[in-house]
């Protein structure tokens, strides 16, 4: 090591203490001895201290935080309201169609089998209504089920306010696209009409902290 | 897990839970090195408080998407120099400023660099460090990305090889060239 001049790559992972105990032992023994390799290793250590000098300086940054989280909100807002427009075209229509169904408007063969599965146009509306109070969107419509997504802090006045009825429900990310959502093994069902005010809401499943919403069907 | 790393875990935790005006905290811890990574690259002010703007705008859409097997920092940084990478790829070398002009009856447009001043030069007392601005920005694209990383933002070496996505000993060589040729610049005009 004392023969020859110590290369820059090692002065360098010994500035970072990134070089064996060994070989740093011994390069500290020859900087000691040479001044060619003192005077480069100083120089390293001049050009990276006005490095960390410069890295010091605090710019002006005027109003990026505001102008930041502006942006976000708006862009927040817009997609809120682009989720919710189909859900409220699928609702219009659904009452559309109650009504004409039980209007008797729109022929069904099996009328009556058909109108036994079925909410029934007024539970409908107010199954739709009691959604809307409580922050949710509804996204199907279906004559055995309205399904919408809610926050969760929002579901357990939901649930209680939606009397004896069954729902299904599970917990989902809220860019969760629908066909990742499945019905299976997630699913609790609470809320059967036994006749009794339900009391003993079951807890909600799922993890994570991303999981901020409640997707959910309430039955006939 | 450092107490840093878990502070921003608590805060993305909040964000994601609803509570999206918590994301402020992120852009203040990390706003200043990240504008001085993206001025060190682009070198535009102006553009730099945009891009840094569009970068938290990016991480705050994205967060869902964090798996939380590195630190946030390190993936927040990976947005950061990927944003700035394609920027750079799509954007001249020079900001240019448009200036008409004519001459008779022809009408022509000037393309000229632009060297208005900016905020920086009021804060930049020192000379010296204005050298320094200047040879940094003078560095080959690799050995400047490095340099920003290692010794202006600090990261570690195995950080580093995370966020560009090479390896070790490459990181290493790079840094190692980066020093040297900055070294060069700085005792060429005598500051070293």
């Amino acid at each position: 090591m004392s023969d020859r001049h110590i290369q820059f790559q090692t002065l360098s992972d010994l500035y970072d203490d990134v070089l064996p105990a060994d070989e740093r032992e011994a390069v500290r023994r020859h900087l000691q001895s040479c001044e060619a390799c003192a005077l480069e290793y100083r120089r390293l250590g001049d050009t990276l201290k006005l490095c960390r000098e410069y890295a010091g300086l605090s710019l002006p940054l005027d109003g990026l935080n505001d102008r930041t989280m502006s942006k976000i909100r708006s862009a927040r807002t817009r997609r809120l309201v682009l989720r919710s427009l189909p859900a409220m075209a699928a609702s219009v229509l659904v009452i559309v169609g109650v009504g004409l169904f039980s209007t008797g408007t729109v022929f069904v063969r099996d009328r009556a089998t058909v109108a036994g599965s079925r909410l029934s146009y007024s539970d409908s509306e107010r199954v739709i209504d009691i959604i809307r109070k409580h922050n949710a969107t509804i996204s199907q419509v279906t004559g055995e089920y309205v399904e919408g997504t809610v926050p969760v802090s929002s579901f357990n006045d939901l649930k209680k306010s939606m009397g004896f009825r069954r729902v299904a429900y599970m917990m989902v990310d809220e860019s969760m696209p629908d066909e990742n959502v499945h019905w299976g093994d997630a699913i609790e069902e609470v809320g059967h009409d036994t006749g009794q005010p339900v009391r003993d809401w079951a807890p909600l499943t799922g993890t994570g902290a991303s999981r901020q919403y409640v997707r959910f069907r309430v039955f006939r | 897990m450092s107490n840093s790393d878990s502070e921003d875990i608590q805060v993305i935790d909040r964000v994601l839970g609803g509570d999206v005006e918590a994301f402020t905290q992120i852009i203040d811890k990390y706003k200043d090195k990240a504008f001085n990574y993206i001025y060190g690259q682009i070198k535009d002010y102006d553009e730099a408080m945009d891009i840094t703007q569009e970068v938290f705008i990016m991480t705050m859409e994205a967060l869902r998407s964090f798996r939380r097997e590195s630190k946030f920092s390190t993936w927040f940084y990976s947005i950061m120099v990927n944003y700035c990478k394609n920027y750079r790829k799509k954007n001249s070398r020079y900001n240019l400023v448009s200036m008409n002009s004519s001459r008779g009856d022809e009408e022509y447009d000037l393309q000229l660099p632009d060297e208005r001043e900016n905020p920086e030069e009021e804060v930049i007392m020192k000379e010296s460090l204005r050298i320094v601005r200047d040879e940094i920005s003078k560095l080959p694209d690799d050995y400047r990305e490095i340099l920003l990383l290692r010794d202006i933002q600090g990261l570690s070496y195995n950080e580093i090889a995370g966020i560009l996505g090479i390896s070790l000993s490459n990181v290493k060589v790079r840094i190692h060239r980066g020093r040297e040729f900055l070294k060069n610049r700085l005792l060429a005009r005598g500051l070293i």
